[in-house]
């Protein structure tokens, strides 16, 4: 054991401050050119970081010693963090694992929400309260995809080197893997929570109202500032580097071996996720405050079925064709929390087309004729002729209500909230894994129907909005027709025949019904429809 | 020939589209249709002896044996019976205003619909066209629920909608279930009577027992068992007249007929057979009991008489549950009995509503003085309905308490002793105060027409003959219809 280990770990946290700046250097190039402005040169957030270091600095004599000392204290966790991922040497100085990973940063955050109380300012104080709110978020969700890794590994080990290596070792077989995704989007959604970017924190404000990380530094200035600064652009590469060896392991074989490829492997990456997420940053406004457990919980789910699947759905990995179910279950589930109309019915859409997707691969392979039957009729009704219809009676409904208001349900709030509803929809998600275990059936798809069957069930029962619970059986009526596929079953020919005539027909009925019930109480909230409730 | 049972309505449907500027056409059209299906029916009966052999027909799609012809031969007669009310009591109502006249020929069109839907439920040869036809019967009532158009009626119709499409899903996640079970048995997957029931040994038991809940749940909802009866007060006490004795006689019937088909697939094992009849049990008491309690408490007529459907339902659950031949001749024997006393209930209710324009049963008083005829039989089939003579129901539940003690279920009787009498009581009470005592007012508004007083009079006949004779051939059919639930 020499000292070798030291210089390495020195080394690495030398080169990810140094990668820092640059990247948020080129975030903003791509942020500018998007607002069609030139924008400040990539190098400018190394001369704003010197600039800052080389000037005087104001402590407010109200404050105590913490205000001085929680920059150094997130500089420094971010520091330590930043060594031990496995980006240029083995990062195995101190044996770390995904758990003081989280807790490092939590760390640091405790600290700067401390110092920013300690001024005793009404900004700091707000940014202080946000900023705790998010991490009672955001900390499941870390928390939820470390348990997703554990069962990665099958060891229930969470080490840095162990999930890294199982990772790499599956690399480009590991693409076809649903959890894969659903575990990489989740993982990026939390980054996004955690360094405090768009849409739940944008970091270029200074407005009161919406500032949430900025707010708590608000006092600071001079190094102090230009630490606090540089920790915060490194803390995203550093996440960035997480994301990376767990998902884009590309610059593992190198790592030791020969660190300047590593290096530059790795700078390649990040910058890409850079642009990646400077791209997406241009294109999503900040939501509300209050609408920022909805996106988290979301994520939350999609890391627990990430879990479930790769706990209970088998190995059977058979090519991209594997993740078309699960865009069926997500678009479910999306369906729950978003809020126009016409976005749900192109949630409806894309669901259906990755049902005939399904149709489709099965019918190239099997080449049944009862398949292509199938197909063409999912194509036919559930992508083109049901959505068509459902929106010409949603245009003419609006046209017809005196109050526009009443009739689509972006304006009418669910008596469930969306963040209670997809928990909800967690639970329903929970039980068809142990439904499909009872019925020892090896089939990562009959899982998955039955959650799609369970949430079709959940928005028909919880939506208000009367179009949304003719929806509601849209969805589930997807996840019924997967079902004998997950079971291979072969349904007779007439079955299916009936099945879809009475599809056809019960979003006539409802559609009919919807104009009837606009026409008796002028809108299409059927919460309004409670006039026998009180008769009993 | 047993075609012609589910087609006639079906054509006579479309013919109503066509003829739908008279009004006079429309009704005859909707008489003869149901007319014809019901001889269809008989002929086709007696032509081929349907009590020894089932008959099938339409390339094997259709079947029927004795269970099956019991329960359609009940559909078309009550269906006959309410088609010929409607004119009557919809002509009333065009009169007063209700409704515009252009919606009429909609009305008799649906109801042919709905009575070729049930039929098809009846008369089906495999459980997926049941769960279709079963399907497609909520479909088309949905509009006649709403019919009137009005706030409450809408707010009726989208529940039943609701409720119904989403629980008979259920059913259809149960078929899934059956078919895998199937499967595994390395069976043809056929939905078939003949294929599953002959095949249902072979299925593992747990697969039985997990579709046969989904199916007992999905169609439950249906048949208005406690506590997925949400939507039936309502719909049945804001849908016209006719339409609530339709759907509380027949309908519900159907729906325990589509569970009842299904029944036989767990005969297997002791085990899977008693999970089978705790189902039955524990539904059937639910609704007996909470339905009984909640008659009390009702204002509506049509409310009063929904929540009696959901109490008499709950006893034929009871009488499955208890099972034997015993309990199954309970259970058939109150189905058919409650379908005849159960319109005739809601068609003297109408009556009454016409001559006093209110359903609030605090308002109406003395209709024996108004009506003495009317007024007397009304409170006969209103304890009839409760089961007391002259009617069916009191002899099924007889021989269900029969039943419930030769098996040992002594809570059962329990049950059965204790909430029959409270909702005899309930009965008695509401429909004396109802009958009895100086009319609240002189002038009679309505009264009923020669036709309307013709097909209550020979539905009243009816009624009691089974009650007091119970006819031979009706119990033939009834054992019939037994042997083919406990053959297999």
């Amino acid at each position: 054991m020499g000292y070798n280990f030291i210089i390495e770990y020195l080394l690495q946290v030398a080169f990810i401050f140094l990668l820092a700046p640059l990247t948020i250097g080129i975030m903003g190039k791509v942020k500018a050119r998007f607002q069609s402005r030139i924008g400040a040169p990539i190098y400018q957030p190394y001369l704003d970081i010197m600039k800052l270091f080389s000037k005087g600095m104001v402590v407010s004599s109200t404050t105590s010693w913490v205000f001085t000392a929680a920059p150094i204290v997130f500089f420094a966790s971010v520091a330590i963090a930043a060594g031990i991922l496995p980006i240029l040497f083995g990062g195995n100085l101190i044996n770390a694992d995904l758990v003081l990973f989280v807790y490092l940063f939590a760390a640091g955050r405790f600290m700067t929400a401390l110092a920013a109380l300690d001024t005793g300012s009404a900004f700091g104080g707000i940014g202080a309260s946000r900023e705790m709110l998010y991490s009672i978020l955001i900390e499941p969700l870390l928390f939820a995809i470390i348990v997703f890794f554990a069962a990665f590994t099958m060891g229930g080990n969470v080490s840095m080197s162990s999930v890294t290596s199982t990772a790499a070792l599956n690399w480009p077989a590991i693409l076809t893997t649903p959890s894969f995704w659903l575990a990489a989007v989740a993982l990026f959604i939390a980054i996004l929570a955690e360094t405090g970017r768009l849409p739940f924190d944008n970091p270029a404000t200074h407005l009161e109202l919406t500032m949430v990380h900025e707010a708590m530094v608000l006092d600071y200035s001079g190094p102090l500032l230009a630490m606090i600064e540089w920790a915060n652009a490194a803390k995203l590469i550093v996440f960035f580097g997480l994301f990376a060896v767990l998902f884009l392991p590309f610059g593992l074989p190198y790592i030791s071996a020969n660190p300047l490829i590593a290096a530059a492997i790795f700078t390649a990456v990040v910058i890409l996720l850079g642009i990646a997420m400077a791209v997406l940053e241009s294109l999503t406004p900040k939501w509300r405050l209050f609408e920022i457990p909805k996106i988290l919980t979301f994520s939350l789910l999609l890391s627990l079925i990430a879990f479930l699947t790769k706990m209970f759905g088998g190995a059977a990995s058979s090519g991209f064709y594997s993740i078309l179910p699960f865009i069926m279950l997500v678009s479910a589930l999306y369906f729950l929390f978003s809020a126009t109309f016409k976005r749900r019915l192109e949630i409806y859409i894309v669901q259906s087309a990755a049902l005939a997707l399904i149709f489709g691969v099965i019918a190239v392979t099997i080449g049944d004729s009862a398949t292509y039957w199938r197909l063409g009729s999912t194509i036919l009704f559930k992508v083109i002729i049901l959505p068509l219809l459902l929106l010409r009676a949603f245009n003419a409904l609006q046209k017809e209500s005196k109050n526009i208001l009443n009739v689509d349900p972006i304006f009418l709030a669910s008596p469930l909230s969306v963040s209670k509803s997809l928990l909800l929809s967690g639970f329903l998600i929970v039980l068809s894994y142990l439904i499909t275990s009872v019925l020892g059936v090896n089939n990562p798809l009959l899982p998955v129907a039955f959650s799609i069957i369970l949430i079709g069930g959940l928005i028909i029962a919880t939506k208000t909005h009367v179009l949304l619970q003719a929806m509601g059986f849209l969805i589930l009526e997807n996840g019924l027709v997967l079902l004998p596929t997950a079971l291979s079953l072969q349904i007779p020919f007439f079955g299916e025949i009936a099945t879809l005539f009475d599809v056809l027909t019960l979003v006539v009925v409802a559609l009919v019904l919807a104009f009837k019930i606009n026409d008796a109480i002028g809108g299409l909230d059927s919460r309004n429809l409670d006039h026998l409730l009180e008769e009993q | 020939m047993i075609e012609l049972t589910l087609f006639i309505p079906a054509i006579f449907a479309i013919a109503i589209a066509f003829a739908r500027r008279n009004l006079k056409v429309v009704e005859a059209l909707a008489m003869l249709g149901a007319f014809l299906s019901l001889v269809a029916l008989i002929v086709s009966a007696f032509a081929s002896n349907l009590f020894q052999e089932p008959v099938s027909g339409l390339f094997g799609y259709l079947y029927v044996d004795s269970l099956g012809f019991l329960f359609t031969i009940v559909t078309v007669t009550i269906t006959l019976f309410v088609i010929v009310y409607s004119r009557g009591y919809l002509r009333e109502e065009l009169r007063e205003g209700v409704f515009k006249e252009e919606r009429l020929w909609g009305y008799y069109s649906l109801l042919l619909l709905f009575l070729s839907c049930m039929v098809l439920v009846t008369l089906a040869s495999d459980f997926l066209t049941i769960w279709a036809a079963l399907e497609a019967t909520t479909l088309t009532s949905v509009f006649l629920i709403s019919f009137y158009g009005t706030k409450d009626s809408v707010e009726a119709a989208w529940k039943y909608f609701i409720i119904c499409s989403l629980g008979i899903t259920m059913a259809l996640v149960g078929l899934m279930i059956l078919g895998y079970g199937l499967q595994q048995a390395a069976l043809p997957v056929n939905f078939g009577f003949a294929n599953v029931l002959a095949n249902s040994h072979y299925i593992l038991p747990i697969y039985l027992k997990l579709a046969f809940a989904f199916i007992f749940v999905g169609y439950g909802t249906k048949m208005g068992l406690v506590p997925l009866h949400e939507w039936l007060p309502d719909a049945h006490s804001q849908a016209p007249t006719p339409v609530s004795a339709l759907l509380s006689g027949v309908l519900l019937s159907t729906a325990f007929y589509a569970i009842l088909r299904t029944y036989p697939i767990l005969s297997q094992s002791v085990d899977t057979y008693s999970f089978g009849s705790t189902l039955f049990l524990v539904f059937g008491a639910l609704s007996l009991v909470l339905a009984s309690l909640r008659l009390f408490s009702q204002g509506n007529y049509k409310r009063l008489l929904a929540y009696s459907s959901v109490e008499n339902m709950g006893i034929v659950a009871l009488g499955v549950g208890v099972g034997g031949p015993l309990g199954l001749f309970a259970a058939l024997f109150h189905t058919v009995s409650h379908s005849l006393v159960k319109p005739l209930a809601f068609f003297l209710g109408g009556i009454i509503n016409m001559a006093y324009g209110t359903k609030e049963i605090s308002k109406i008083k003395g209709v024996s003085s108004l009506m003495p005829a009317i007024g007397k039989i009304f409170v006969l089939t209103n304890i009839g309905i409760t089961g007391s003579i002259p009617f069916g129901t009191f002899i099924s539940e007889i021989v269900l308490v029969a039943a419930a003690l030769v098996t040992g279920n002594y809570l059962v009787v329990l049950l059965l002793v204790v909430f029959t009498t409270i909702a005899f009581g309930t009965f008695l009470l509401r429909s004396s105060g109802m009958a009895f005592g100086p009319a609240n007012f002189k002038q009679k508004r309505h009264m009923p027409d020669m036709l309307t007083k013709v097909c209550v009079w020979s539905l009243f006949f009816l009624a009691v003959v089974l009650g007091l004779v119970a006819p031979t051939i009706l119990m033939q059919l009834v054992n019939s219809a037994i042997s083919v639930l406990i053959k297999v």
